[in-house]
């Protein structure tokens, strides 16, 4: 006992993420070099019930479910929290969640594939006494069934169900928005709907492309399917865990308060017919929502004969945004798709509800990726949080920040990449002034973060990273970014000259089908190269802003690698300090 | 010296967005068209390697985003090119305005001596056309460059567009080096060529 009183704090701390499925602080938009304390807090599922899910089980053999194990759901005990206490809970975890600001060390978590990684938290023990109430309610819970139809369907249907959902759309031919209450979504499944054709994905996007070919995608497609359908047996525990329900549409309404199990799920993807609601929940998206009712509506109302520099520009990308999407494209030449009449919508209002940013190619990426998870009005705020919460300034009009984020990703590749650094920064004179005259790959690496890497990764892996930033932030851009040089460091080094190499890496990501490789690298305990945190990000800003701000106003005493030599250290141990 | 190749020349290819930049680079690189191209963000880089008068040239051309914002970050990497092609859309009076706008650029930001072409794109649209050859080949003459126009969808002169680029620079390399010493800085040959002396300006 006494020696246990004695231990170091870091090792108390560590020990204390091992044992409690603590929450985690929010992600904040505005990072900061100094490390707050965590809070360290209870599990947000106290007073639980428990019901047996027999009848759950039960559900998902009438359903024919293929690939789940059944040992899943037979012997679980899911605790039900009544819905009184569900919202309190909720919203007091979303309340906790924010207060704390500090970057929990990223060596504290690892990739659930890892065995010693999986902690005792998972494990179900002594569930508290059921509760009658809530089981009964669970019983007549009609949410609960459509959401196992939905756990059940197989790809295809779930493609089908988009199908559903554009079609439902498509028979609106006026070009105005009306406002809807109903997120789209993925899951909602119309039995009467034509089949997916076998050429697409179930996103409606083609599963050939440039760098991929049908057979590879097919030869992938259902091993990832089983993954999936896993991870949506466990993602629907964790709903009950927390108690909370879903809505009609097998979605839930909200979604887990923020611990670390929730990040590893997270991490792991979240189901593909709870991205947009998941999302927009963790971004915040409800608050914003609720905040301006109507101010949408409002919008697409005004800016409904706009015609300006940037709808102009809108006009030209909406077109050769998704050409490849089957949502997107005309189903009648010469009349847009009701999804391009939503984007040209989402992205002319944005443009004039922000206007230091107004249009700016690449948000047209990010704007159809949304609109295939979320409602116009959601997709509309959700590029506000984007572009004000996570990635500030990065479109706007000089992309000076665009720079110094790629200012901070090449400063990552020569500390944590060094081969691929000299490979891809050429000569003396660029690896001389590196920061303020930025090497030309950055030029293909800003397009990774402008766009979110939307047609950079394949959609899957585009989505994971999705999930993972709209919970943890934009580190994942750049962590990303590091893991994709890595996994083509052998590719790269092959090449012997700089040209080919900056064409290695820029196709290099389009064939990452499959994200398992790529994440693991990434978020692997060991050896990982994606291990930058909020801290360290927030002081290499500082030092490449000033840089730069420094190489534009005045002669630079000295060069940007000898200046990054006399900061390093310092930040270094800087880093070294956050994680005690 | 490399000797994969006999020169290695570094190419832009700028111009308003939508004006099929992209796709004459598709046509170029890969001989392929796309009606189901995305919009370029940044820079898309490319590599072609063909022969001139027996001679192997390696082209690096780099395909640049055209919305005025891309602008700041593209122009300070002008400096290294050697040869710079502005594409305008046959079908868009405002695409051929602006070219003036491209052209000013280059001369800000590119090196002296850096080999331009004007190309009007999208030429088998006929029936849309707006811009004529006349009034864009009169323009090219008098800032003393040479045009073309291209179809990249009907694969007509895109070849022509980047091999008389090619065969200009080598030219006037060639040139350059038998003139004396005081233009060796001309001299493009091989894969050390300052590709990025250009200060952050």
């Amino acid at each position: 006992m006494e020696q246990a009183i004695q231990m170091p704090a870091a090792f108390i701390a560590v020990k204390k993420r091992q044992t409690a499925e603590r929450q985690i602080p929010d992600f904040e938009p505005v990072a900061t070099d100094v490390a707050k304390p965590a809070p360290i807090g209870s599990p947000a599922i106290e007073g639980i019930g428990a019901v047996q899910v027999q009848e759950l089980a039960q559900a998902f053999q009438d359903n024919a479910v293929v690939g789940i194990k059944q040992s899943n759901f037979i012997s679980a005990t899911v605790p039900i929290q009544s819905p009184v206490d569900t919202s309190k809970t909720t919203r007091q975890g979303w309340e906790n969640a924010s207060i704390g600001s500090t970057e929990l060390s990223d060596k504290t978590f690892d990739f659930e594939s890892q065995p010693s990684s999986a902690p005792p938290s998972e494990a179900r023990t002594s569930p508290p006494p059921a509760n009658a109430d809530s089981i009964a309610r669970s019983r007549d819970n009609k949410d609960t069934s459509d959401y196992q139809t939905t756990v059940a369907v197989p790809s295809p249907q779930a493609a089908m169900s988009l199908v559903a959902a554009s079609s439902r759309t498509a028979s609106v031919q006026s070009s105005t928005w009306q406002p809807s209450l109903k997120v789209a979504s993925v899951s909602s499944l119309t039995p009467s709907m034509p089949p997916v054709p076998d050429a697409y994905d179930q996103y409606g996007f083609r599963k050939r492309s440039a760098q991929v070919s049908e057979a590879e995608y097919n030869k992938w497609y259902p091993e990832y399917s089983r993954y999936q359908k896993q991870r949506e047996a466990k993602w629907l525990e964790l709903i009950k865990d927390y108690g909370l329900s879903l809505g009609p549409d097998g979605v839930p309404l909200r979604f887990p308060p923020r611990s670390e199990k929730l990040r590893r799920y997270i991490r792991k993807g979240i189901p593909p017919s709870w991205r947009g609601a998941a999302w927009f929940w963790y971004a915040k998206g409800p608050e914003k929502l609720n905040a301006h009712p109507g101010l949408y509506a409002r919008l697409c109302e005004e800016t409904k004969d706009l015609k300006n520099n940037d709808t102009e520009h809108i006009e030209r990308d909406l077109h050769r945004t998704f050409p490849d999407n089957r949502f997107f494209r005309s189903a009648i030449p010469g009349i847009d798709s009701e999804k391009i009449m939503a984007l040209r919508r989402v992205l002319t209002c944005f443009a004039i509800y922000q206007p230091k940013i107004g249009y700016c190619q690449s948000l047209n990426f990010i704007g159809a990726n949304l609109l295939l998870f979320m409602d116009e009005e959601r997709a509309f705020w959700m590029m506000v949080l984007i572009t004000s919460n996570y990635l500030q300034g990065l479109h706007e009009v000089d992309l000076e920040q665009v720079n110094i984020t790629q200012g901070i990703l090449m400063v990552a590749v020569r500390d944590r990449l060094p081969k691929v650094w000299n490979a891809l920064s050429g000569d003396q004179q660029v690896q001389d002034n590196f920061i303020s005259q930025l090497p030309p790959i950055s030029l293909c690496t800003a397009s990774w973060f402008m766009s979110m890497f939307v047609c950079v990764l394949p959609i899957e892996t585009t989505l994971r990273v999705w999930d993972v930033f709209f919970f943890e932030g934009p580190k994942i851009l750049y962590r990303i970014s590091l893991a994709i040089m890595k996994l083509a460091e052998p590719q790269i080094l092959r090449l012997s000259d700089d040209m080919e190499a900056f064409q290695a890496v820029q196709t290099f990501p389009r064939k990452l089908l499959d994200p398992t490789s790529l994440f693991y690298l990434c978020f692997k305990r060991s050896n990982g190269v994606g291990h930058l945190s909020d801290s360290e990000i927030a002081v290499l800003h500082q030092f490449v802003a000033n840089r730069r701000r420094e190489a534009k106003t005045g002669t630079p005493k000295s060069s940007d690698r000898d200046e990054y030599a006399r900061f390093r250290p310092r930040q270094r141990l800087r880093s070294h300090l956050r994680l005690y | 010296m490399n000797s994969e190749y006999d020169y290695l020349f570094k190419l832009l290819v700028i111009g308003d967005s939508g004006v099929g930049k992209s796709c004459l680079l598709l046509r170029f690189a890969d001989n392929s068209f796309s009606e189901s191209y995305i919009s370029t963000i940044g820079v898309d880089f490319k590599i072609r390697t063909v022969d001139l008068d027996s001679k192997t040239v390696k082209l690096q051309i780099w395909d640049t985003a055209g919305q005025e914002r891309f602008r700041t970050i593209i122009s300070s990497y002008y400096r290294g090119a050697h040869g710079i092609i502005v594409v305008y859309d046959v079908t868009d009076q405002n695409s051929f305005n602006d070219v003036k706008h491209w052209f000013q650029e280059i001369d800000r930001f590119a090196s002296e001596g850096v080999v331009k072409l004007l190309v009007g794109n999208k030429s088998d649209m006929t029936d849309k056309k707006v811009v004529e050859y006349n009034v864009a080949k009169e323009f090219a003459d008098s800032m003393g460059i040479q045009f073309l126009e291209t179809s990249a969808k009907e694969s007509t002169n895109v070849e022509q567009a980047f091999l008389t680029m090619a065969r200009e620079i080598k030219d006037k390399m060639t040139t350059a080096n038998e003139g004396g010493e005081e233009k060796a800085a001309l001299n493009l040959k091989g894969s050390s060529v300052n590709a990025n002396s250009g200060g952050c300006c």
